[in-house]
C-alpha cells in the first residue's frame, strides 16, 4: 500500500501548497488594498521588468509574425492558389494566443528566474530575516512591488508584442508575398475585433499573476545555499511555464464561454 | 525581560529544541555557547519572533510573543536588534542605507537626522564615514559584520541579540566588538543575548553563561563558575576537548 502512502503525502503537500500560496495572495493584495505600496520601488519594478524585456519580447513577437505570414501564405498558396486571410490569420493567432503567451513565457524566463534568484538569494542569507528584525515584512518590500509590476507590464507587454507581430506579418505579407498592403490590414481588421483583443489581454494579466505567485512563492520558500537557489529558480521557471501553457486552455474556455473573444 | 519556557522545535525528525527554559535579566550580557547545530541560532530566532516554536513560549517584559499577533509582534520585534550570523546586510541597498534602514522604519523621528546616525554608528564600530557610500560587495567580511552591528543598533533597541558577532573577525577586530558590546550595555542599559564559539569573548562581555546542548540548557552560572566548573560535559566544552561526554560524528583521518 506504499502507493496510497505517497498519494496521500501528494495531496497533503498541493493542500499545503495551496494554503501557502492563498496566504501570499491574502497579505500581498491587503497590502495593495490598502494603499501600503511604495510607488517609487514599484516603478523600478516596472522598469526593471517591463521596459528591460521589450526588446526581447518585440523580437521574439515580430519574428513569430513574420513566420506565421510565411507558413500561412505558402499552405494557403497550395490550397487556393494565392495567399488569402493571411491578416486574418496572423492577426488573430497572435491577439488570442501567441502574442499573451510567446510574451509570457519569455517574461517567466527571463524575469521570473531574475525574481526567484533574488528572493532566493536574500532567503538563504538571512536577509529576508533581516527585514522582519527591520520592521518591514518581506511581503510588502519585495513581493508587492513585483505582483504591481508583472499584473501592469504582462499586458502591456502583450499588447506591445501583438502590434509588433502583426507588422512583421506585414512585413512578409507585402515584401515576399505580394500582397497589397491595403488587403493586409484590411483582413486584420475584419477579422480581429476588441473582444480578440480583451481575450488575449485578460489572458495575459493572468499569465503574470502565474509568473509573480510562483517565482515570488519559489524564491521566499529557498533554503540549501547556492544550490538551494539554483533549484528553486529552475522550479520556478518551469512550473510557470507548464501552468502557463495548461492555464491558457481552461482561461480560454471560460473567457468564450463568458462571450469574450469567441 | 525575557523569559523562555519549554520551547520545543523540531525541523521534520530533527528535534532541534527539546524543552529549553532559560531567563535573561534586563541589561545583563547572556551568552548562549555549545556545539554546531545545537539549536544556538534557531533559540535566538524564537526570542524575537523569527520562528514559531512547535511548544513553549517566550515572554518579552511579560508579553508571550508566541501568542502575539502580527501588529503586537511587530511592536516587540521594534524592540530587537539582530546581529546576524552572516551579516545579512542587504545587497541592493548601499552602506548608509542599511544603516538607515531600520531608522526608517522603526524609529521615524529620527529619520531627518539618518545622514547624521550613519556616520555616528559607523564612527562607533571603527568605519570611515565614506563606508557609507559603498555597496556590501564591496566590503570584506569584517567590515560586513561591523556595518551590520551599526545597523542593528542605529534605532537603539533595548535588546540587542547577536549572532556570533566575532566569528571570522581577527583578534583585534573581535576585541573592537567585545569593548563595544561592553560598552552598549554600560552605557545604555541594553539587554544582549550573545551566542558564540569564542570562549574567551564570552568570559569578558558576559555577565552570565548558558550551555545548550541536545537542544536543552545543561549548564548556566557567571563566567566565573562556568570556569571553574567541575561538570565534564561544560568542561570538555570550554576546554575545547575531543575526548569528553560529547561525541561529535567525525570519522578519524586514517
Amino acid at each position: 500500500m506504499i502507493w496510497v502512502e505517497s498519494l496521500g503525502q501528494m495531496v497533503l503537500n498541493l493542500a499545503e501548497t495551496l494554503g501557502r500560496v492563498i496566504t501570499l495572495w491574502k497579505k500581498t493584495f491587503s497590502f495593495i488594498a490598502k494603499g501600503n505600496v511604495t510607488p517609487q520601488v514599484s516603478f523600478e519594478q516596472m522598469s526593471k521588468i517591463g521596459v528591460a524585456s521589450f526588446p526581447v519580447v518585440g523580437l521574439t513577437s515580430l519574428f513569430t509574425g513574420m513566420v506565421l505570414a510565411v507558413q500561412s501564405g505558402y499552405s494557403f498558396i497550395k490550397v487556393f492558389n494565392e495567399p488569402l486571410f493571411i491578416g486574418s490569420v496572423v492577426g488573430l493567432s497572435l491577439v488570442k494566443e501567441l502574442g499573451p503567451v510567446l510574451t509570457s513565457v519569455v517574461i517567466a524566463g527571463r524575469v521570473g528566474a531574475a525574481i526567484t534568484a533574488e528572493l532566493g538569494t536574500m532567503s538563504v542569507t538571512e536577509q529576508l530575516d533581516a527585514l522582519y528584525t527591520l520592521g518591514t515584512s518581506p511581503i510588502r518590500y519585495l513581493a508587492v512591488p513585483r505582483f504591481i509590476a508583472l499584473l501592469v507590464m504582462t499586458p502591456i507587454l502583450a499588447a506591445l508584442a501583438d502590434l509588433i507581430g502583426i507588422i512583421g506579418g506585414f512585413i512578409v505579407a507585402t515584401i515576399q508575398l505580394g500582397i497589397p498592403s491595403g488587403v493586409y490590414w484590411e483582413e486584420v481588421q475584419t477579422w480581429v475585433d476588441l473582444n480578440d483583443v480583451c481575450h488575449g489581454l485578460i489572458k495575459s494579466f493572468f499569465f503574470g499573476l502565474i509568473i509573480v505567485t510562483t517565482s515570488c512563492y519559489k524564491g521566499f520558500g529557498t533554503s540549501g545555499g547556492a544550490e538551494g537557489v539554483g533549484r528553486a529558480t529552475t522550479e520556478a521557471v518551469v512550473i510557470s511555464m507548464v501552468l502557463i501553457l495548461v492555464g491558457d486552455y481552461f482561461l480560454s474556455v471560460v473567457l468564450v464561454a463568458m462571450g469574450i473573444g469567441g | 525581560m525575557i523569559q523562555i519556557k519549554g520551547l520545543e522545535k523540531s525541523f521534520g525528525r530533527n528535534h532541534v529544541l527539546r524543552g529549553v527554559d532559560l531567563d535573561i535579566r534586563t541589561g545583563e550580557t547572556m551568552i548562549i555557547m555549545g556545539g554546531s547545530g545545537s539549536g544556538k541560532s534557531v533559540l535566538l530566532k524564537h526570542i524575537v519572533g523569527l520562528m514559531k516554536p512547535d511548544r513553549g513560549h517566550v515572554f518579552v517584559d511579560e508579553k508571550d510573543i508566541v501568542r502575539s499577533n502580527e501588529e503586537e509582534l511587530f511592536a516587540i520585534q521594534k524592540r530587537f536588534g539582530y546581529l546576524f550570523q552572516g551579516a545579512a546586510l542587504f545587497d541592493s541597498l548601499t552602506v548608509g542605507e542599511n544603516i538607515a534602514f531600520g531608522i526608517h522604519n522603526l524609529r521615524p523621528e529620527y529619520s531627518p537626522k539618518w545622514k547624521d546616525i550613519v556616520v555616528d554608528k559607523l564612527a562607533l564600530v571603527g568605519l570611515k564615514p565614506e563606508v557609507a557610500g559603498l555597496k556590501p560587495a564591496e566590503l570584506s567580511g569584517g567590515m560586513k559584520k561591523r556595518v551590520a552591528l551599526a545597523r542593528a543598533i542605529a534605532y537603539e533597541p533595548d535588546y540587542i541579540l547577536y549572532d556570533e558577532p566575532t566569528t571570522g573577525l581577527d583578534p583585534i577586530m573581535s576585541a573592537v566588538i567585545n569593548e563595544l558590546i561592553i560598552g552598549l550595555q554600560k552605557k545604555l542599559n541594553v539587554t544582549s543575548v550573545v551566542v558564540t564559539h569564542d570562549m574567551n569573548s564570552a568570559y569578558k562581555i558576559s555577565n552570565r553563561i548558558a550551555m545548550i546542548y541536545l537542544g536543552k540548557i545543561v549548564a548556566i552560572g557567571s563566567p566565573d563558575e562556568i570556569r571553574n566548573t567541575k561538570d565534564p560535559l561544560v568542561k570538555q566544552f570550554i576546554t575545547g576537548s575531543a575526548v569528553g561526554p560529547i561525541q561529535m560524528p567525525v570519522k578519524a583521518v586514517e
